[in-house]
């Protein structure tokens, strides 16, 4: 009885597990190529571009918000980079630096934006963002593709330790942490909260600006995360880039992991499997040579199917605590 | 009360900060640029029998339409009384924007003659029909009697001999089995069809083989680009001799993705457009090859056809802007006369 | 023909693991006025529900008019003639009235257009006959509770209905919204309506019902004429054992000020509120709904900004700009609307209760769980909250538990000061007993408590002292055990007259 929440917490897990192992079995049999190691290790070089976008996608779906610039935040911090490059700054700490001060600050405004100006749902603020970002990186370009970048800036999308890329190590360290702080301290809960009633949390004497601000400065520092390691993997950055659906992937990893556009829901173990179906689903229809558009179809398809599935599991759930409350009423 | 107002006039504020800025910036890329075409067009407007020509290209958000645009622009410089206004959709996929734009332009009645590189050619070809006044089509071929010229290689060509090219290339570098596989760009979009239609006729006819089976989308990004060359890597531990892309961000993602690949140290990239940052990366080895359409000519030109028309000139049906495959021995001019382009 | 309009017969509803009803049976006679109480979780909502076709029961059966019926959908319960007004009103506020009374109703004219002439003058009609003289035309949610309520009861009169289900109708009213309520239940009487009439206020009952059918445990219990029930009667056959008083009311030691409020101005809203509260000690706060009292509490616990005035704590000033600076200063607020602002409804009674403290709750950066579990499960002990564990959520429990989870929440603050909104709103009369334990607790340890409530009986039950406010300002001040501490001279005062 007592681990009640945590069992079901467990079992939507495990049902999203389920899926990635199922996916990974169909696969195998498909292509001889899917479960060799250095294919393995490609996916893992695959996800954490995604990986690093839901997982701020995710803290501002928790809220009940959304962050719509996260691709585009991505790029653009790949592009300021490229910009500094190209006027002939070499050093990589200075340029990784640069990178995560931009999408930082990014996340802050669109924070703001939220909490100080009192736009409505951030779903328009971020979208604008995006656009403005899409713009002004194409601007800071001149439209051009930018090449060239130094080994250091690189090293986070290319270096391997022991055939692990460390941009995967980094987004399961990084998961780690942000489980731990969402699930173990004040500033998580209060999140979760601010997610389930923000009214509630404000009259709690939480201060439900800054949490939600926090989740949105915390997603651009994530999205310059991923456009470091964009830079790493493709060895360029292009402003044309921003428009590319990546927010939608991110929302969709969220998703499929049980987060909730209506809030309050969602855990990082959740995202991680979401980002990893995904990157799984591309990369073996990637290998046997199947159309973009049906690629698509399948992606669509299986965001539905994991909404679909919360949505029973739910129903199920609910109806198993009513039995349970019954059942606990006639033993009174 | 009060307080909303407040915030409602920092918000004004703040959004007028972010135009002007944005304003700013582009100020200072057009003037270091040089070819600012829309200083001048104040002082020519009003002057009578002048020649205005409406360029409509499928976006100026990318390197190589900048050039098209850059070449469009010079001819309305050197030519006294031709007064050029060069646009474009927000990107290549933006397919109604530009539909609008075309629409809202010939009903304007305010050119002389229209440059158009459609997105859609068929949706052009719709928009234009009973048009009178002269239409040139740049880049890609419009199907319609109201054109009068088509300026360009035809993707489909200048593919055809970068494949041509690169098959050749593989022979010298050793190859046995020349084996070629596409990454091409969007799924359904004209261009990408042109390209990879002509990349398997160029590598069929010099004797190479053409996996068609196994053409990857990348959607022409980089990085979806290094995802589908895993793939290939995968399917083809043995080695491929050549990778033809669909642009040169994917071949130099491609190419990225094979650097540590033992197997894929002579691969041939073959990338498309041939922009200044292909030329560095040709320079260095990373990419292979580029297929180069000259884009700064065919801007050039097309607007030339356009003024010719409007003063009564028979034209070509097909004016050819020449394509060109650089490689290391022509890269570094190729780059600079690029560069002398922009400015 | 029968003598009831609508007969429900031996009804039994169960949902899986639970019976939510039992021998239940309802009868209603044309032209009257039936009461219906329960405590929460009696099964009144199952019971509407099964009359309103939304459940459909597994054994029993409904007549109206004598005839045998059943509902297999809420239409054709509708259809039958049998409506419900329900608590939570179903009103689009941004649609006219117009188009909440003919919605999925429309009068459709030539060419299946819209009929909006037509519609427009039957709704302004039948809002009028409810004594409601209103332009149809606008916004429903321009319109207070009470209007809203009307338009609710409009659909009902333009359907014919037979029967007419009030759920709780007067618990978000205020006083004149509830006389013209009543007088409108009259006037469908007279009509020759029946109306079912839910309501937790026992007053109500008496002053307006003919008969009162009392439910428990999901079971029927008993139907009398109203003039055969008393208070006591009536309380001891809804929760099945007599209660010696209603409001277990017990004192404490009057200490120093605990809360000192000073010229209190907020724009239109409140105008120069200035009143002390002492340690050991209940201050009740009475007026009608508008009157400035939840504003008061408001500005005080820094949720809305304030124009003006001075706030002591323990005889320090302190300045609130945010609750978090109120909780900081030892206040603890418990809001008047517990699921919209007190609770985080799909969360765990765990996390809900120790909201308000987490900061007391953490070792370093981390959140101890171990004290978390120890304090929600004292909590669940001591508050008797009903419910399987910590870990259900708190959108699953009843009215009154999910009160008690609020309630907890606040005493893990460990405040000084605590200020109770309507806290028994909407709960039975068993979680009203423990929420006025909680505040006999709070007073016996020499905290300051200050209570606002719109029941006269609770205000007079419980309090030490009685502010009445009306219109943003401070009225009259009244000690128990003086002259007037007494519902007339209370009602008196909220109504702006003067106390001499």
């Amino acid at each position: 009885m007592k681990n009640n929440k945590r069992s079901s917490g467990f079992m939507s897990l495990a049902g999203t597990f389920g899926a990635l192992v199922i996916l990974c079995v169909i696969l195998s049999f498909a292509s001889d190529k899917f479960l060799s190691y250095s294919n393995l290790m490609s996916i893992l070089k695959q996800t954490p571009f995604n990986a690093l976008l839901s997982a701020g996608m995710l803290f501002c779906l928790i809220t009940a918000g959304i962050d719509l610039s996260v691709g585009a935040n991505a790029t653009f911090c790949a592009c300021i980079i490229g910009v500094l490059v190209k006027s002939g700054m070499t050093n990589p700490v200075i340029l990784i630096l640069a990178g995560i001060l931009t999408g930082t600050l990014v996340g802050l405004i669109n924070g703001l934006l939220l909490t100080r100006l009192h736009l409505p749902h951030p779903f328009v603020s971020t979208l604008g963002m995006k656009n403005f970002l899409w713009g002004f990186a194409l601007l800071i370009t001149g439209a051009q593709m930018i090449n060239g970048f130094p080994d250091g800036v690189l090293a986070l999308g290319t270096v391997t330790v022991g055939g692990i890329p460390i941009s995967f190590i980094l987004v399961v360290v990084l998961y780690i942490m942000l489980h731990i702080l969402l699930t173990r301290t004040a500033l998580g809960r209060s999140i979760y909260c601010a997610g389930g009633n923000m009214e509630a949390t404000r009259l709690s004497g939480i201060n439900s600006a800054n949490v939600l601000t926090f989740c949105y400065v915390l997603s651009g520092f994530m999205a310059s995360l991923a456009g470091i390691v964009s830079i790493g993997r493709s060895g360029i950055c292009n402003g044309a880039n921003a428009l590319q659906p990546y927010d939608t992937d991110a929302i969709a990893a969220s998703v499929i992991g049980g987060a909730s556009f209506m809030g309050g829901k969602g855990t990082m173990a959740g995202a991680m499997l979401g980002a990893l179906i995904i990157a799984t689903l591309r990369n073996g229809f990637t290998l046997l040579s199947i159309e973009s558009a049906v690629q698509n179809m399948v992606l669509g398809l299986v965001i539905i199917l994991a909404v679909l599935l919360d949505v029973i599991r739910e129903n199920m759930e609910a109806r198993a605590r009513r039995i349970a409350a019954a059942q606990q009423v006639s033993e009174d | 009360m009060k307080n909303s107002l407040v915030k409602r006039i920092l918000v004004a504020a703040v959004t007028a900060a972010m135009v002007l800025s944005m304003a700013a910036c582009g100020q200072k890329e057009e003037s270091a640029g040089g070819d600012d075409a829309s200083t001048e067009e104040g002082s020519t407007n009003e002057s009578g029998g002048e020649i205005s020509v409406d360029v409509i290209l499928k976006t100026t958000a990318s390197e190589y339409w900048g050039y098209v645009k850059a070449g469009a622009e010079a001819y309305g410089e050197e030519n006294e009384g031709v007064k050029v206004e060069v646009k474009g959709a927000t990107s290549e996929t933006a397919y109604d924007e530009q539909a609008n734009m075309i629409e809202s332009d010939l009903n304007s009645g305010a050119y002389d003659a229209y440059v158009i590189a459609p997105l859609q050619a068929d949706t052009v070809t719709t928009l234009i029909s009973g048009q009178t006044a002269p239409i040139i089509a740049v880049d890609t071929k419009i199907e319609a009697p109201e054109v009068l010229s088509f300026v360009g290689t035809g993707n489909e060509d200048a593919a055809a001999m970068g494949g041509e090219k690169a098959v050749e290339v593989a022979k010298e570098r050793g190859w046995k089995e020349i084996k070629a596989i596409a990454i091409s760009g969007v799924q359904g979009d004209g261009t990408v069809n042109a390209r990879l239609a002509g990349y398997q006729k160029g590598v069929e006819a010099a004797g190479g083989e053409f996996l068609a089976d196994e053409t990857q989308y990348a959607d022409a990004v980089a990085d979806k680009a290094v995802t589908c060359m895993e793939a290939i890597m995968q399917n083809h531990p043995e080695g491929i001799a050549i990778i033809a892309c669909n642009n040169d961000d994917i071949a130099m993602g491609a190419a990225r993705a094979a650097k540590d690949n033992e197997a894929y140290k002579d691969t041939i990239f073959v990338g498309f457009d041939g922009i200044q940052s292909a030329c560095e990366a040709i320079i260095k080895g990373e990419e292979t090859m580029s297929v180069a359409q000259e884009a700064y000519d065919m801007g050039y030109k097309a607007v030339e056809a356009a003024v010719k028309a409007t003063q009564g000139e028979k034209l070509d049906e097909f004016i050819d802007s020449g394509c060109s495959v650089v490689d290391e021995t022509n890269a570094q001019d190729r780059m600079d006369t690029l560069k002398s382009y922009l400015g | 023909m029968s003598e009831y309009v609508v007969e429900l017969r031996d009804c039994r509803k169960t949902f899986p693991g639970v019976v939510a009803l039992n021998k239940m049976q309802l009868a209603v006679k044309p032209g009257e006025i039936h009461g219906l109480i329960g405590e929460n979780g009696a099964g009144k909502s199952t019971l509407i529900k099964v009359l309103t076709g939304v459940h459909q029961p597994d054994k029993g059966e409904i007549y109206v008019d004598g005839q045998k019926l059943s509902f297999r959908n809420p239409n054709e319960s509708a259809a039958a003639g049998i409506a419900c007004v329900y608590q939570e009103l179903n009103i689009e506020k941004l649609l006219s009235i117009t188009d909440n009374i003919f919605i999925n109703k429309w009068i459709k004219g030539a060419g299946g257009l819209l009929d909006y002439k037509t519609m427009h003058q039957k709704a302004q009609e039948v809002m009028a006959s409810l004594g409601q003289d209103v332009d149809p035309r606008k916004a429903a949610g321009t319109f207070g509770m009470g209007v809203q309520q009307m338009i609710e009861i409009a659909k009902a009169v333009l359907i014919d209905a037979k029967m007419i289900i009030m759920d709780e109708p007067t618990s978000s009213l205020g006083e004149k919204e509830v006389k013209q309520l009543m007088d409108t239940c009259r006037e469908l009487k007279e009509r020759g309506i029946g109306i079912v009439f839910v309501s937790h206020k026992l007053e109500e009952l008496f002053e307006l019902c003919d008969r009162v059918t009392v439910i428990r445990d999901g079971q029927y219990i008993e139907t009398r004429d109203i003039s055969e029930w008393d208070h006591d009667s009536l309380i001891s056959a809804m929760v099945g054992r007599t209660l010696d008083n209603l409001f277990p009311k017990e004192f404490g030691v009057k200490g120093d000020v605990a809360l000192k409020v000073e010229h209190l101005e907020e724009g239109g809203v409140l105008r120069d509120v200035s009143f002390e509260a002492y340690n050991g000690q209940i201050l009740g706060f009475a007026g009608l709904v508008g009157a400035g009292r939840t504003e008061t509490m408001r500005a005080i616990f820094g949720a809305d900004a304030i124009d003006g005035g001075k706030i002591f704590v323990h005889g320090k000033e302190v300045k609130i700009k945010n609750p978090a600076q109120a909780i900081r200063a030892g206040i603890a607020f418990l809001t008047e609307d517990r699921k919209g602002q007190g609770l985080i409804l799909p969360e765990s009674i765990k996390h809900n209760v120790v909201l308000a403290s987490m900061k007391k709750f953490s070792r370093g950066l981390f959140l101890n769980y171990k004290e978390i579990e120890e304090a929600s499960e004292k909590n669940i002990s001591d508050l008797k909250i009903k419910t399987p564990s910590a870990d259900e959520r708190a959108g699953q429990l009843s009215g009154g538990n999910q009160q008690k989870v609020v309630v907890g929440k606040w005493v893990n603050t460990n405040a000084d000061i605590y200020i109770f909104d309507e806290p028994t709103r909407g709960i039975d009369v068993g979680a009203k007993i423990e929420v006025y334990n909680v505040m006999n607790q709070l007073v016996k340890q020499g905290k300051c408590v200050i209570m606002v409530s719109s029941e006269l009986p609770e205000i007079l039950g419980m309090s030490d002292r009685v502010i009445v406010m009306r219109g943003g300002k401070v009225m009259g001040e009244i000690e128990r055990d003086t002259e007037h501490f007494n519902q007339e001279s209370l009602m008196k005062a909220a109504w702006g007259g003067k106390l001499s």
